[in-house]
């Protein structure tokens, strides 16, 4: 069987772990499965293979209400034992299917040999989106979503079917990035991945929902961008006095609703 | 309740005049990179922590990283400053004392706190970068765990950015604290070219040419471009060639992670970068060199040179010694 995985030494005190699916929403599958099984509060709670039947759908609107993380399916079933304590004392940091780790207590090299136990065992192929189920609700096209005309003259859509197919499309949170908050979301269906713009803003509309590559993004502050923009929302994606201050987690399953 | 008003009791920092980039730092925030969050904290945290032993601070505590031009700020209530990293000039006015201070690395002062004392601080004579700390520490409110200031995510420090004129920031007070003035001479200016250790990169098999991998590093000339800031060192020079690849899926950084553009030119992330990038990851600075990154100025010669991972432990224990005995000897 081929590797599913590499493990680099990256730093005296820092690894990265890359899944090397070739389909960009399976790799990061695996990589938020194994983020969200090390990301688990404590080692002794080990919890038996069951499904959560509290979970509900969650939905985020303009007042922001927090998803309630207690309501999270149980991580992916492991060994219990609890090797990896220092594993999970660390910091990881997901991107788009890899997860980088920054340990304090150890060196790379010890960490590496703990990894390399704990995802030899790993049951990646069940893994699929194991986050919270969020809505978003969006207003797209006009002055909330400015590229939306151009992205349908590119694909050869009409604005709505450009709408409706993002709607649609079951995407899941890869990673947070670029900026504080900012969500990396994949499933973007393949008709609607169109290059970035030559030229970036110099400021994005805050709640920009916008298209880039395979990815789609929400801009939780006015930065610079080179993403197409399709709507805007009003959901505040970062709140520093909230712990964690990014509102979505790498693995969360989105869905948006249109206004 | 108390009675006593803030202003007479709390020691303050007022900015007459913020120079070119002035900000509350501390060691970092650390944990909330998978919020998009970077650490970021003091540029060389090395520095910032002997500043903060140097008037009785624990080495954690806010400061101030002053950049290229200092500022001139207005002290009430202080006990003590200390000034470590590039050599900038201070000038200190107050009712009973005066004092003109050359371009040193390091010099730390007594004040009177019931005077108003005025600071001027010049351009650096060398470098870039140099840090000031106050008896007690800066008082700013502790965001995520920190007080340093957050550029990007506009939080943290004073109003998550940089220092303007008429800013007033609290510091803690410092209680009665023997303090004793110290100085240090700059020491001997980094000479050209600055060598960076790295190790090699997860992305270094992309590099092609004549000397593949990491070691292409090290034949390359570089100058610091002046567009480096605290999210990244640019640098300048004969471009690296990279074998064509798809593009790369975006993945953690850290700070001293050296990234090759598709121009070939190095980037060295420094402390504010974005938490994740998309560009090959080719090399990584050893973490005892991570500080010279801070002190970088632009056109400043760079080069690599690749080691391995027991030269670069080894450097670190080194490393932390020195400090230690630095901080003994004065």
């Amino acid at each position: 069987m081929t590797k599913t995985y590499e493990i680099h030494r990256v730093a005296e005190r820092a690894l990265l772990v890359r899944f090397l699916d070739d389909d960009l929403a399976r790799a990061v599958a695996q990589s938020s499965a194994l983020h969200a099984f090390l990301s688990r509060p404590n080692d002794s709670d080990s919890q038996p293979e069951s499904k959560s039947a509290s979970q509900s759908e969650t939905g985020l609107d303009a007042t922001n209400a927090r998803p309630d993380r207690a309501k999270m399916p149980p991580a992916e079933p492991t060994n219990p034992s609890d090797l990896q304590p220092r594993l999970r004392r660390a910091e990881w940091i997901p991107g788009a299917g890899n997860l980088l780790l920054r340990v304090e207590e150890t060196t790379a090299a010890e960490a590496e040999a703990r990894l390399e136990s704990l995802l030899s065992a790993f049951p990646f192929r069940r893994s699929a989106a194991t986050g919270r189920p969020i809505e978003i609700a969006v207003r797209f096209g006009g002055e909330n979503g400015e590229d939306l005309q151009q992205v349908a003259a590119e694909t050869g859509l009409s604005e709505s079917a450009v709408v409706s197919r993002l709607c649609s499309a079951p995407l899941s949170v890869a990673f947070i990035g670029f900026s504080p908050g900012f969500p990396y979301l994949v499933g973007l269906p393949p008709e609607l991945e169109l290059p970035r713009l030559a030229s970036p803003r110099p400021a994005v509309p805050p709640g920009s929902v916008a298209i880039g590559g395979p990815f789609v993004g929400i801009y939780p502050a006015a930065t610079p961008g080179g993403w197409r923009l399709l709507g805007r929302t009003d959901v505040a994606l970062f709140d520093p006095a909230s712990s964690p201050p990014a509102v979505l987690a790498a693995g969360d399953r989105i869905r948006f609703i249109a206004r | 309740m108390s009675t006593l008003s803030p202003s007479s009791s709390t020691p303050t920092i007022r900015v007459i005049r913020p120079g070119a980039m002035t900000l509350v730092v501390d060691l970092g925030r650390p944990g909330h990179g998978a919020s998009g969050v970077p650490r970021g904290g003091a540029f060389d945290p090395w520095a910032a922590r002997a500043a903060n032993r140097r008037v009785g601070n624990a080495e954690g505590e806010a400061l101030l990283e002053i950049t290229l031009a200092g500022p001139e700020l207005e002290l009430q209530g202080v006990a003590a400053i200390a000034r470590v990293g590039d050599p900038f000039p201070i000038e200190l006015e107050s009712a009973s004392h005066r004092e003109i201070c050359p371009p040193l690395r390091s010099w730390a002062s007594a004040l009177a706190p019931r005077e108003t004392t005025r600071i001027a601080i010049g351009r650096a004579a060398s470098g870039v970068r140099t840090w000031l700390a106050v008896a007690g520490g800066i008082d700013v409110p502790v965001v995520l765990g920190s007080r340093t200031t957050e550029l990007a995510g506009g939080f943290g420090g004073h109003e998550g950015r940089s220092l303007r004129a008429g800013d007033r920031v609290s510091c803690f007070p410092s209680g009665a604290r023997a303090f004793s003035p110290s100085r240090s001479e700059a020491a001997a200016a980094l000479r050209p070219p600055i060598v960076l250790r790295v190790l090699p990169g997860p992305d270094a098999r992309l590099v092609s040419g004549e000397r593949p991998g990491p070691e292409a590093l090290e034949g390359m000339e570089l100058r610091v471009e002046p567009r480096s800031d605290r999210r990244g060192i640019r640098l300048h020079g004969s471009a690296l060639a990279l074998s064509p690849h798809a593009p790369l899926r975006s993945q953690g950084t850290l700070p001293g992670t050296v990234q090759i553009p598709p121009a070939g030119q190095p980037i060295v992330l420094g402390v504010d970068a974005p938490v994740t990038g998309g560009y090959p990851w080719i090399a990584q600075v050893i973490e005892a060199d991570l500080e010279l990154l801070a002190h970088l100025a632009p056109g400043d010669s760079v080069r690599f040179a690749t080691v391995g991972y027991e030269v670069a432990e080894r450097a670190l224990a080194e490393r932390r010694a020195r400090f230690e005995a630095e901080l003994a000897r004065e």
